[in-house]
């Protein structure tokens, strides 16, 4: 079995900002890490390739300082690391993004499951899985926190995660899953992997192998523009302190009580204004 | 271009449409006037049976789609079905509400027909030219970004839950224009549903809708910890939160995680519980009301954060709390008693 699975590098604290000339995500001098939820979809690629044989392409599209990144998850014992990147994507929205992501996979990869984390860290969309699923044509399941493969079907079970209850589906291949952050952790490099890992490089792809019409990617491709940002109206707080005292906390709880009933009074829009 | 607006109705929770009144709302909000036609869609195996209910919600017209079964679980399938009606209407803008369905639903939707999708909206408004603004917060919420798809339609948006607050139905199915349409002939069988098993946690349940969250951190030590929190949010008829650290040491379900790769939540009354006030867990319940911190430390974090903090054991404080609560109710309760007297 084939897999490839996409990862984000993001900053690593969420308040790093955006560039106010076109607001885009300012990744220049802010560290970067590897996104949370990614983590567990290279372990979901990692331990079925165990499980059933295959290769595991590790997939990104960033800056070129994304490389360092991939070149730490090659000491996983991934089979291949292909970093996409050109200046003609730069500022790429979801939609934008999957199309490329789709245009590599189709040139360059050859698959049976694509794995993506559910959502990364700083732009907190989900979207690209499903897009990028839509644009190949396969199905995608969202939000999977356990998975496995059905012995000699090409079908993988998983168990979905809702609101307010767990769906378990079976898959058909070629299939995509968004992975997650419950999900099994990532493990770390062994022995092995780290052998592995000596005669592993980036791959670069840019814009001259994909083709794609420079009108039609980056910001300007992109159906979705950011118009403007503003900081959240945070509100502010100062901390009344108090000791713990059992009159002072008793009378703490009557407070509380009362804040909660008195925000019932106002709720209830009525479909009669509409 | 038609100038209608398409809200998706959710449709694997039989009979129920909370998440509707949601976006009908968010709709008023955006259209007070009402210059667009307001149009709801639903896809199920058996549309006619929520017709009436979906009439109470006041709307210009409901697409009633009748499909296979397979729509309540094959979100490629509804995606698929829905991107056609949308290419060959072309409704000038569609929400759909951010939950995990929709959240797969609308990109796939949006990729077949070609647009932008904006996720996770927490407000939207219409700009002088009567474009979709579209406001959400990035960054783990300490930005806000003001979105517009400005050439492509339709301009789509999921709403996050829990922002908008629910219409409620009238009492009387309002009159408004029924289409009905089959699609029962599409079926994609590559996703087959195995089993749906309910009730992921009560906790993850209660906590978009409490009004008093009691949270517990690292600090509160264990899941007996938790139990004596849970107890404290059952006086107060509150859910109970934990912290990515108190989750990470198993001392509580994901289901109750609160901040930036949990819930965001924003009760009336937050109570934190041994929690240092990391920012991740900051970003999920800032918008709290009132916040009260208990800690031991008074340097910790959190209380730049709190309206109220009190420097102390934790269980110390938990306990006070539980005991004047059961006070007030025992003299609440012999006070009614005597009333019968």
């Amino acid at each position: 079995m084939d897999i490839v699975v996409c990862v984000k590098q993001v900053p690593i604290s969420a308040s790093e900002g955006m560039d106010p000339s076109d607001h885009t995500v300012v990744r220049e001098g802010v560290p970067l890490i590897l996104n949370p939820a990614d983590e567990q979809a290279l372990e979901a690629g990692l331990g079925l390739v165990e499980v059933c044989g295959g290769f595991v392409t590790v997939l990104s599209m960033g800056r070129l300082s994304a490389r360092d990144m991939l070149s730490d998850i090659g000491k996983l014992g991934v089979d291949r690391l292909i970093l996409v990147n050109d200046p003609l994507f730069a500022g790429s929205d979801t939609f934008v993004t999957s199309r490329i992501l789709a245009s590599v996979v189709t040139k360059h990869i050859p698959f049976d499951l694509i794995i993506c984390g559910r959502r990364a860290l700083d732009g907190e969309t989900g979207q690209t899985g499903p897009e990028l699923a839509t644009f190949l044509g396969i199905p995608c399941i969202t939000n999977v926190d356990s998975y496995t493969k059905l012995e000699g079907k090409d079908v993988i079970r998983c168990r979905r995660v809702h609101e307010e209850h767990m769906e378990i589906v079976d898959v058909h291949l070629p299939a995509l899953l968004t992975i997650h952050e419950t999900a099994r952790l990532l493990r770390r490099p062994s022995l092995s992997s780290l052998r592995k890992a000596k005669s592993l490089s980036v791959d670069l792809v840019n814009n001259t192998s994909l083709q794609l019409d420079p009108s039609a990617i980056g910001l300007k491709g992109s159906p979705t523009r950011v118009v403007s940002v503003s900081n959240f109206q945070k509100k502010t707080r100062t901390c009344q302190f108090f000791e713990p005292k059992r009159e002072t906390v008793a009378k703490i709880c009557g407070d509380i009580v009362r804040c909660a009933r008195e925000e019932d009074a106002d709720v209830q829009v009525d479909v009669a204004d509409l | 271009m038609s100038k209608s607006m398409w809200l998706i109705c959710e449709c694997d929770v039989p009979g129920q449409f909370s998440g509707l009144g949601e976006l009908v709302t968010a709709a008023k909000h955006v259209m007070p006037s009402r210059p667009r036609e307001l149009t709801v869609v639903l896809l199920h195996p058996h549309p006619e049976n929520f017709i009436d209910k979906l009439k109470e919600y006041g709307v210009d017209r409901i697409l009633c789609v009748k499909t296979s079964a397979q729509v309540l679980w094959n979100d490629g399938l509804q995606a698929r079905i829905l991107a056609s009606l949308i290419k060959e209407r072309s409704p000038d803008i569609v929400l759909f509400l951010a939950t995990v369905r929709g959240r797969s639903v609308a990109p796939q939707a949006a990729a077949r027909i070609g647009t932008g999708l904006t996720a996770d909206c927490t407000s939207l408004e219409l700009d002088e030219h009567g474009v979709l603004v579209q406001v959400r917060p990035a960054f783990g919420e300490n930005l806000l970004a003001r979105i517009v798809c400005k050439n492509h339609r339709p301009q789509m948006a999921t709403i996050r839950p829990g922002v908008y607050v629910r219409a409620i139905p009238a009492p009387l199915p309002v009159s408004c224009e029924v289409e009905r349409l089959n699609h029962e002939h599409e079926c994609m069988d590559e996703v087959v549903l195995i089993e749906s098993i309910k009730q992921v946690s009560r906790q993850l349940n209660r906590l978009s809708d409490a009004k008093i969250i009691i949270a517990g951190g690292r600090g509160v030590g264990g899941k007996q910890g938790f139990s004596l929190l849970g107890e404290l949010a059952d006086l107060f008829g509150g859910a109970v939160g934990a912290s990515r650290g108190a989750v990470n040491a198993g001392y509580a379900d994901y289901g109750m995680q609160v901040g930036q790769t949990g819930r965001i939540v924003h009760p009336s009354v937050y109570i934190g519980f041994g929690i240092s006030g990391a920012i991740q867990h900051v970003v999920g319940m800032q918008s709290s009301r009132k916040i009260i911190a208990v800690n031991s430390d008074p340097r910790a974090r959190i209380f730049s954060f709190a309206d109220i903090g009190i420097v102390g054991d934790w269980e110390s404080v938990a306990r006070m709390m539980i005991q004047s609560l059961k006070e007030e109710r025992n003299q609440e309760a012999s006070h009614e008693f005597k009333k019968t007297l």
